[in-house]
């Protein structure tokens, strides 16, 4: 079926009167793989955050299933899963804990076990997450999209961080979503060899 | 996402924090130190005349026990915001209201309620007449939680902003005078011998409201998308 | 809410050019307004009886905490039509109407102390309605500073309005509890001259001030906001074009 899930239009933001980016008109359609392309500061996270509705446009609007997410955002927030810069992990909290909690489900859950596995980290699960390493911190959040049974994933600077396992692990997850007729918006400055990308780049705004 | 689907929203919040405040360092216990202290140093202050000791005890245990609330009241949502977990929160579908309730609760256990519980000790100390301490109890329990409810508020809008303290006491203060007047007079109507449930429950219904309309009001300042 | 009429409204190009024409007519009602009123309640206005002629002061003193009041709420109302609309020039509104507010709570409580010495013997008398005041100050001064310690200017405003309405929710549950606070402690003693009962000679000069005092704070207000928007919308082509002149 060829509508759009996700559209954008017209969409930026201001910082001190001024855009900074120029508008961005975009349809994202099931099985899309999107790459926001952009140098260092140029609004990707920005660009991520208005996707995820945290921070409202300057200008413009996003539309879920042809309806503004203002509108629908219960549903709209019900099928994506965003994973930040920030790791968003309790220090004091084990693995196996932080990753019940963000992703919502018993301690006992057999798909977070299994998740778990897949990243590497089963050794790790009862260690708490202030004596893991960045790379692993990294590794625990996204586990969470294992867990989870959204549609659209919202990762920004994902490969940060990850050694080259992880790397691999993360493109194979990423591939296999496109192939279910899922989502994938992702914020890189590196560049991903993933068949099939999208990409929007972000150009500075003409004064 | 952060939903809990089977368990209550409200606890499954109030549980986390409280492990998260329970294992951590050990800051949890300052707030209380500092108000031990400075309680038993006013009387080095206010020379050890006994009579008047006793008039003003109450009253200068409750603006300490304010102070020493105000100080951790900033730090609420610190931790989830250098983390990235309030970006989260902000993003969950369901409504704010209880998960911000747990962490308030949460909040208000590991820092405010050993205040409220240590209080009527001190005043054994100061001295304070014996029948006021159960009172004094009482209303600072109401009174400290109802200073978490509208720190909170404070500490939602100086989020972003580094060196917080002053800036949220200033913005608070005059929104506390009302607690402050309530709760003492709960002890001096004790003193002066009238019902001290009237003012117990003027205070107890700023509770209510603030319960009511401080998460909504947390709540509408994390949506606003002021913290960028 | 898409009312595009409505919407007009918060066009700051239209502001300017409204408030461009209205303030010399306003300005000079104020002068006068004032004028008058001067004259008539320091000169005209027969002596208090108890207080002799110190009793003068009330001629700017009461005005100015009308005013300081309803400056805030004014700031409130501003801050929430900001937030819920997002209407730019609603925040600027609320901005300037900040220190101005500052202003005139300092002139209310400065009157008052000057009042107090030669009447009650003291600078400072802490009864129900001059505490409330100190605690307006108090409030105002939080939702200017807060305002100001953000590094985005928008995320300050909208902290300052969130401020300002909360502010504006406690103030009558404030006074209130100051009010029954201090009819508990000092059963009262002191009582100004309320309005309806004084004479009219004095009574209609202070109706006068009161007046020119709503319109000083327009106008003080109007020209401070015409300030702002030159200064935000300073990238546009129509303050560009004005400004070169």
């Amino acid at each position: 079926m060829d509508t759009a899930i996700l559209s954008l239009k017209n969409l930026t933001f201001y910082r001190n009167e001024k855009p900074i980016f120029e508008p961005i008109t975009f349809d994202v359609f099931q099985g899309d793989v999107v790459h926001v392309k952009g140098k260092n500061g140029s609004g990707k996270t920005t660009l991520l955050r208005m996707l995820i509705g945290a921070l409202h446009p300057s200008e413009g609007n996003i539309e879920y299933n042809h309806i503004d997410i203002n509108r629908t955002r219960f549903e709209y927030l019900s099928n994506l899963v965003y994973v930040g810069h920030k790791v968003a992990l309790k220090s004091s909290l084990t693995a196996l804990e932080n990753l019940a909690w963000i992703s919502g489900r018993d301690k006992k859950c057999e798909s977070l076990i299994k998740a778990l596995e897949d990243m590497g980290l089963s050794e790790k699960k009862n260690v708490l997450c202030s004596e893991l390493s960045v790379g692993q911190q990294r590794k625990l959040t996204l586990a969470r999209i294992l867990v989870s049974d959204a549609k659209i994933w919202f990762l920004d600077e994902p490969f940060n961080t990850l050694d080259s396992d992880g790397f691999t692990l993360l493109k194979d997850l990423i591939e296999a979503h496109k192939n279910n007729q899922g989502i994938v918006v992702y914020a890189s400055h590196q560049n991903v060899s993933i068949s099939d990308v999208k990409t929007i780049q972000l150009e500075k705004a003409i004064p | 996402m952060i939903f809990a689907t089977k368990e209550n929203l409200f606890i499954s919040y109030l549980k986390r924090d409280l492990v998260v405040s329970f294992r951590g360092k050990s800051a949890s216990l300052n707030p209380l130190i500092f108000f031990v202290m400075i309680v038993l140093l006013m009387p080095l202050s206010l020379g050890s005349y006994s009579l008047a000791l006793q008039k003003v005890a109450p009253g200068i245990i409750w603006i300490m026990a304010l102070l020493s609330v105000l100080l951790s009241a900033g730090s609420i949502f610190d931790e989830d915001y250098n983390d990235g977990s309030l970006e989260q929160m902000i993003i969950t579908p369901n409504l704010l209201f209880l998960p911000l309730l747990g962490k308030m609760t949460a909040h208000w256990i590991s820092k405010s309620l050993p205040i409220a519980i240590t209080a009527p000790f001190l005043g054994l100390f100061l001295p304070m007449p014996e029948n006021a301490l159960i009172p004094l109890l009482v209303g600072l329990i109401i009174g400290t939680a109802c200073f978490t409810l509208l720190g909170s508020i404070g500490a939602a809008l100086t989020v972003p902003t580094k060196d917080k303290s002053f800036l949220l006491a200033l913005i608070i203060l005059p929104l506390y005078v009302p607690i402050i007047i309530f709760g003492s007079s709960v002890i001096y109507y004790m003193a002066d011998g009238m019902n001290w449930r009237y003012p117990l429950a003027a205070l107890s219904s700023i509770f209510c409201i603030l319960v009511v309309l401080s998460p909504l009001a947390i709540s509408g300042i994390f949506r606003s998308s002021m913290i960028e | 809410m898409q009312w595009t009429w409505f919407h007009k409204f918060a066009s700051p190009k239209w502001f300017y050019q409204i408030t461009g024409k209205i303030l010399p007519f306003l300005a000079w009602l104020t002068f006068f307004l004032l004028v008058i009123g001067l004259v008539l309640g320091l000169g005209y206005a027969p002596a208090d009886a108890k207080q002799g002629n110190s009793f003068r002061i009330i001629y700017i003193h009461v005005p100015s905490n009308f005013l300081a009041l309803a400056g805030y709420f004014l700031m409130a109302i501003a801050g929430a039509i900001g937030l819920i609309w997002r209407i730019k020039l609603a925040f600027w509104v609320m901005k300037c109407a900040a220190p101005i507010g500052v202003v005139f709570t300092l002139v209310g409580l400065l009157t008052g102390s000057l009042w107090g010495k030669p009447t009650w013997g003291s600078f400072w008398v802490w009864d129900a309605r001059g505490t409330s005041m100190l605690i307006l100050l108090f409030l105002y001064v939080g939702v200017y500073s807060l305002g100001r310690s953000f590094h985005n200017a928008n995320s300050g405003e909208k902290a300052s309005a969130f401020l300002a309405i909360v502010g504006t929710v406690n103030i009558p549950i404030i006074y209130k509890s100051v009010d029954w606070w201090f009819t508990l402690h000092q059963p009262a003693t002191i009582k100004f001259t309320s309005a309806p009962s004084m004479h009219p000679d004095m009574f209609y000069p202070l109706l006068i001030m009161i007046v020119g005092f709503y319109l000083l704070y327009a106008v003080v207000l109007m020209l401070a906001v015409r300030a702002e928007i030159l200064l935000r919308e300073r990238k546009t082509n129509w303050v560009r074009t004005l400004v070169l002149k």
